[in-house]
């Protein structure tokens, strides 16, 4: 991280280096969440931590470094898509991102709450007051840490993804290489090459589509195109650096679970840290337990910031351009898009708020939830369709990172993360085993994505010429 | 329109279309299932009526808030020579907000920032989960569940 002083305002203006640019995506990406509910498979975990990796985290990456090198202005999958198919579908992929957060957020924010209530006291957890002024105060702190612009919110990713998410996953990870190591009884059968293998069969589908998106967020670096000095060499560095630490911190530490957890014992309706504890209860570890549940809650609040943070930007940059109404553009003295800001915390306190008190809800979350997996399988088809589009229709803008093999390269890489955002996309209209209303369930799923995705055609429908700025920002004054 | 009128009206537009349309839809056509006492044992008898098998039976307690026991079973067409097979745990619940707080956690247990593995199904003072397993047979327990 370096930083230049702004004449105007006399505010550093930070740039985010590699290793700050790769922490974002670690942030966005690695989840102690996942470990335990992956440990489930056994062996066939690095089977579907494969899949996943083919079809999403080698194809996103590698769009993500052509593209954020090719065009690294602001708005990441906006600059991106806009490129490619113009204002309207940028626009689109990214209120389709900006929008799914609102409906995620209260899952991130509920995990915080609940994760922390296990260090203190977890009876807590039925408390809705409790939760609710926990999720609050993780939403807004992360909000507010995001107002003091790029410098706070880097050092909170950089310090966070250390220590909530790589640390926990290294620690657990060697763990497991103790119990290895000192002979101690694995849980899982003897390893064959045949253990490798997932059992795909129609029951699994909805499981292979939640695999395929394990690791979306690989492309929240781009948001940060504006604050990097050299995107151009350190972009492609930056996402390949996350990707290597995602995927072996996953793997690694899903195995040490699944060598020493019995699979019976991982419920997953009883939770992440409820696994965690036994992981630890297992190796002799309890003391341990409470300060990893610390730790685990720092990796939400990371979790939640980078997402927070990304799309946010992406949104203040399309206001700049005019898209949204003048109001949505202010920026503050830090650089950062307060009005959007602002409007998000408050959208995502609403649903946090109903979240919380709608009591005996169970179908509606499933509904919620299918309707993120749709609006991000929309992101993504977008951007891996730009980044085969942009190779025609603009094949000589200099591209410092350029994936190898030429148009049969670009379709391959770009063909396997389409087909796979697709499959996810048709799998997640799939209502659950036990549904009886399928027809109303894919009627609920389509009608909420239309509505999340549709209100760029409304704001470019509205559009005036006196909303675009010529590019003369308005910057708010403190106090 | 002025700037604080063309505020307002995007506002109303990021909030109907974020907040009311997309969760209410889905709350209000999905319905709620208030916490009650249901006597017996539910899944036995959802699994006989469906012409089902128990092959196994076991007791067991989460290790969450409230929780205050339940099952595992095992259920099968044919439990000498089975075609398919599911696991389906249950456990009760001391009161509705424990039960609804368990709801949560399953919900927020997600994989990645999409998926949840398995399935959660509310009854009475219980929930019922299962994994992704034998998805036909628990739709027939489930349709002997709402007739009981």
């Amino acid at each position: 991280m370096s930083e230049d002083t702004a004449p105007k305002t006399g505010i550093k203006k930070t740039y985010l280096g590699i290793f700050a640019l790769a922490m974002i995506n670690v942030a966005a990406v690695l989840s102690i969440r996942n470990f335990p509910s992956m440990a489930i498979y056994g062996w066939s975990c690095i089977g579907w931590y494969v899949i996943g990796t083919v079809l999403f985290l080698i194809p996103i990456s590698l769009a993500g470094a052509e593209l954020a090198t090719g065009w690294p202005q602001g708005g990441g999958v906006y600059a991106w898509v806009k490129q490619a198919f113009g204002e309207k579908d940028g626009f689109i992929a990214l209120f389709c991102e900006w929008s799914n957060n609102l409906v995620w957020f209260p899952t991130v924010l509920s995990f915080i709450a609940a994760t922390l209530a296990f260090a203190l006291t977890p009876e807590l957890t039925s408390s809705p007051f409790y939760m609710f002024s926990v999720m609050m105060i993780a939403f807004w702190g992360t909000t507010a840490v995001a107002y003091f612009g790029e410098n706070a919110s880097t050092k909170l990713s950089n310090f966070g993804a250390i220590l909530g998410s790589i640390i926990p996953a290294v620690m657990i990870t060697l763990l497991g290489v103790w119990w290895l190591a000192t002979g101690q009884q694995l849980v899982i059968p003897d390893f064959s090459i045949g253990q490798l293998v997932p059992e795909i069969s129609l029951d699994t589908l909805p499981f292979f589509a939640t695999v395929v998106l394990l690791f979306a967020g690989m492309e929240m670096a781009g948001f940060h195109a504006l604050e990097v000095r050299n995107p151009q060499t350190d972009f492609p560095k930056a996402i390949g650096i996350s990707a290597v630490i995602i995927f072996f911190c996953t793997v690694a530490a899903t195995l040490a679970i699944a060598f020493v957890i019995p699979a019976n014992q991982l419920s997953l309706a009883s939770g992440v840290m409820q696994a965690i504890q036994y992981f630890f209860d297992s190796a002799g570890l309890s003391g341990l337990v409470g300060p990893m549940a610390i730790l685990i809650t720092i990796g939400g609040v990371v979790n939640l910031a980078a997402w927070l943070i990304g799309p946010a930007k992406g949104l203040g940059v399309i206001a700049e351009e005019g898209n949204m109404p003048p109001m949505f553009d202010k920026t503050n003295k830090y650089g950062a898009p307060v009005a959007v800001l602002l409007t998000q915390a408050l959208i995502g306190s609403a649903i946090s708020l109903l979240y919380v008190f709608l009591p005996s809800v169970n179908q509606a979350y499933w509904i919620l939830s299918a309707m993120t997996v749709e609006l991000l399988c929309i992101v993504y088809f977008l951007v891996f369709a730009a980044l085969i589009k942009l190779r025609y229709s603009q094949p000589d803008t200099p591209r410092p990172f350029k994936i190898p093999g030429g148009m049969v390269g670009i379709w391959i890489v770009g063909g396997m993360g389409a087909v796979g955002v697709v499959f996810s996309f048709i799998v997640g209209l799939m209502p659950p085993a036990y549904y009886d209303n399928t027809i109303g369930y894919v009627a609920a799923v389509l009608f909420g994505t239309f509505v999340l995705a549709v209100p760029p055609l409304i704001f470019l429908k509205l559009k005036k010429p006196g909303w675009v700025k010529g590019g003369q920002k308005e910057v708010l004054e403190d106090g | 329109m002025d700037k604080k009128h063309e505020f307002i009206l995007v506002c109303l537009i990021l909030v109907i279309a974020i907040v009311m349309l997309p969760v209410s839809f889905a709350v209000l056509t999905h319905g709620s299932d208030p916490y009650r006492i249901v006597a017996g044992d539910p899944i036995e008898a959802a699994a006989e009526k469906a012409g089902l098998a128990v092959c196994s039976e076991t007791e067991n307690t989460w290790n969450i808030p409230g929780a205050a026991g339940g099952r595992v079973y095992i259920i099968s067409d044919n439990c000498d020579e089975p075609s398919e097979t599911v696991r389906i745990e249950t456990q009760a619940f001391d009161s509705a907000d424990s039960r609804d707080a368990a709801i949560k956690a399953f919900h927020t247990n997600i994989i990645g920032k999409t998926g949840t593995h398995g399935n959660m199904i509310v009854f009475g003072q219980y929930l019922i989960f299962t994994d992704s397993s034998g998805g036909s047979i628990l739709g027939k327990i489930v349709e002997k569940l709402d007739e009981y």
